[in-house]
């Protein structure tokens, strides 16, 4: 079912304001309603009127055919005479009314794609050549109440939703920065796909970012295929990555990355997971200030993200409640701090239980932009408990919601292992029949190195594996082994006992980044084969390596593993 | 950090695309399921054409179901417009068919490819084809007009 008014322009009603109007020479004829425009002299006018898009409603399967018209609120007017000299100009009001006054020839009525500062920022949607998107309707005579209603269908229809979410966005993070934020730039053309959907952040102008700085939207092609300027979520997301570039610390490497991936550059996952999150943190801020802003279906839950593809959903997920039958294998992806989705989940789990304030006062002043921290869920983690001196409940609460996504910052079972003094506990060795390896949080809060120290015992001439696996979390592990008086042990080959990542692991170098260290359980892990020179009881000393890949974190957890 | 010399080039000319690609901008997340149709022959209203959808995803499904909306006033000559099976990740599933098209225009023809899970999950993409328009010379299409507004360009786009 259609809601709304479905033609474009509708000319309402039309009253003559006889006390203000001089009746100006009036050339050709009158016209009745939605009858052609007639031509005409100099008018002194004045009108009002309400402003108007056709928005679509979807749910998780996709747009699902209503549609309903919304304000184009804060949007610049412009009352234009046949010179296209600028008789008058307003803004319109959150409600998307507006009044006009001026004198003119053959005037029409212009609403640009641009909010004025009174929303809080000044958001400009262009097309691929960097013009400023507008809608206009030509006058007619003595027409004194114009409202226009944008179709979906019109050239610019997706020009006045991209509008109205990044306005909504921008109303949402007003609640919580301390200034506004400064202009934003979206680029879109209609049915051309010659720019995909991402935020470009730097003022370079070129490849990917013909207009520099700014969020570019994908229009799609003519006759299918995807398109996003009807895709609020995604608007969403991208807007988050403009907040992350004016507000927050950016360092993300880009490129392309899946839901489903768990093994991803830490700093991927926050920036990623930040975008996920942001759209279900606006719709619950929406949904309790401006539920009639809504674009959503009634039943859906707001935590779904959506992305349609033609009309249906080509990615649907409640990031609350992730489906893991997508997953590889079926088991649950959406796990550890390498996993956007996670990310995005334990944020909902905090803005739920602390609120979305807490979350960004957080972000904006610990993780702010120019800070050398890398931007990580660690460091989002490190700033919880730097500035809100979290213990006890909290605390608690807090490791709950990380916890219930595999990511653990907190000691583990075998903590008091740091030095030797004292060190007595001994690792199981594995052989062919069984194998207990250990898991080990590699977490410190007081930010110098963990270290995981325990003992083995070894004999002379026989052969020993030993190994971290399972690595999660982006852990990084570096190993080595120590004899007794905490020195470092050689091999009966004279090879120094200690190894960062195993032999076949490849690093990247110069082009760390796009080769995408993955944060899998295995690439980043450490392999020593020792062969001892003598007998007796040597410690297996485990931390996080000090030439860590970029990608990987201070943190994570990984399993430690002794072979006879 | 240890490098080996073959792997480590295999991986530098793997990742060279993406050196290009990524440069520090995150496109959004992938979609899973990708969808396309295309003609494999000439398209002319009363005549027979043959088109092509494939469909390849990331994940691997065992239940992938491939369906070709049949527009009115055509009919099918051969191949099937809908199949279901199995998808392997990054496979190519190609379904091909032959339309004898309706003499007045070629109508649009909408292609879906939806994969299920177990439970119910559902994952779906589409796509369209269209024949571009030959438009007739008299007909003119109508464009934004660029002005200027303040030293600024300014498209606009008239409503009806």
């Amino acid at each position: 079912m259609k809601h709304g008014r479905q033609l474009s322009a509708r000319v309402i009603r039309f009253t003559l304001l006889l006390a203000l109007l001089p009746l100006a020479a009036c050339s050709g004829g009158g016209s009745g309603e939605g009858g052609n425009v007639s031509s005409y002299g100099v008018q002194a006018r004045q009108i009002s009127g309400t402003i108007q898009y056709e928005d679509k409603e979807y749910s998780a399967y996709g747009f699902n055919g209503n549609t309903r018209f919304k304000p184009v609120r804060f949007a610049m007017i412009d009352l234009v005479d046949a010179d296209n000299s600028i008789v008058a100009t307003t803004v319109s009001d959150d409600s998307g009314q507006y009044t006009l006054a001026g004198e003119g020839a053959n005037l029409r009525l212009r609403v640009l794609a641009q909010t004025d500062a009174a929303a809080g920022a000044a958001i400009t949607i262009h097309d691929h050549d960097g013009n400023i998107y507008a809608a206009t309707a030509a006058l007619e005579i003595d027409q004194t109440l114009v409202d226009l209603d944008i179709a979906a269908s019109s050239e610019v229809g997706g020009a006045f939703n991209m509008l109205d979410v990044f306005t909504s966005s921008t109303e949402f993070v007003n609640q919580f920065a301390n200034a506004p934020l400064p202009g934003l730039n979206a680029f879109w053309q209609a049915d051309s796909n010659r720019y995909g959907t991402y935020y470009c952040p730097g003022n370079y102008r070129g490849g990917m970012c013909p207009h520099g700085k700014g969020i570019y939207i994908l229009g799609g092609r003519s006759g299918g295929g995807d398109s996003d300027h009807y895709d609020d979520d995604v608007l969403l997301h991208e807007y988050a990555h403009y907040v992350e570039g004016v507000v927050g610390a950016q360092d993300s490497p880009g490129g392309v990355h899946y839901l489903t991936e768990n093994d991803q550059d830490l700093r991927l996952t926050w920036s990623e997971g930040l975008g996920g999150f942001f759209p279900a943190a606006v719709k619950t801020w929406m949904a309790r200030q401006r539920p009639e802003l809504l674009s959503t279906a009634a039943d859906m839950p707001l935590t779904y993200f959506v992305d349609t593809y033609g009309s249906t959903a080509g990615i649907s997920i409640d990031m609350a409640s992730p489906n893991p039958h997508f997953c590889p294998g079926g088991r649950d992806c959406f796990v550890y701090s390498s996993s956007e989705v996670a990310v995005v989940k334990i944020l909902i789990g905090l803005m739920n239980e602390f609120g979305m304030q807490a979350i960004w006062d957080i972000y904006a002043n610990y993780m702010a932009r120019g800070t050398a921290l890398p931007a990580t869920l660690e460091t989002f983690w490190d700033g919880w408990m730097v500035q809100r001196a979290t213990g006890g409940e909290e605390l608690a609460a807090l490791r709950a919601v990380f916890n219930e996504r595999q990511v653990f910052y907190q000691h583990d079972g075998f903590e008091a292992d740091n030095t030797l003094t004292g060190m007595t506990r001994m690792i199981a060795l594995c052989n062919a029949d069984a194998c207990e390896s250990e898991q080990h949080y590699l977490y410190y809060n007081s930010y110098s190195a963990d270290k995981d120290l325990v003992a083995f015992e070894a004999v002379k001439g026989r052969g020993y594996l030993l190994e971290t696996v399972d690595l999660s979390n982006g852990a990084d592990t570096y190993i080595r082994i120590l004899d007794a008086a905490g020195r470092q042990v050689f091999d009966s080959y004279g090879q120094l006992m200690a190894n960062d990542n195993r032999p076949g692991t490849v690093y990247c170098g110069m082009y760390d980044n796009p080769c995408r260290i993955h944060n899998n359980s295995d690439m980043l892990s450490s392999e020593l084969n020792f062969v001892p020179g003598k007998s007796g009881t040597y410690y297996v000393e485990v931390t996080t390596s000090s030439n860590k890949a970029a990608a990987a974190g201070r943190y994570g957890v990984y399993s430690l593993q002794i072979t006879e | 950090m240890r490098r080996k010399g073959v792997t480590t080039i295999l991986i530098l000319l793997g990742c060279w695309t993406q050196v290009v690609f990524a440069d520090s901008i995150a496109i959004k997340a992938a979609t899973p399921v990708q969808i396309s149709i295309a003609p494999e022959t000439s398209v002319s209203p009363g005549g027979a054409a043959t088109f092509v959808v494939r469909v390849t995803s990331s994940l691997a499904s065992d239940h992938l179901v491939i369906n070709v909306i049949q527009p009115p006033a055509t009919e099918l000559l051969s191949g099937e417009l809908q199949w279901t099976g199995d998808i392997q990740a990054d496979q190519v599933r190609e379904l091909r068919f032959v339309l004898r098209l309706p003499a007045a225009a070629v109508p649009a023809i909408e292609v879906t490819a939806t994969i299920h899970s177990a439970s119910g999950g559902q994952l779906a993409a589409s796509d369209v084809y269209r024949q571009p328009l030959a438009l007739p010379s008299a007909v003119k299409i109508l464009q934004g007009r660029t002005v200027s507004r303040n030293g600024r360009a300014v498209v606009e786009y008239p409503l009806k």
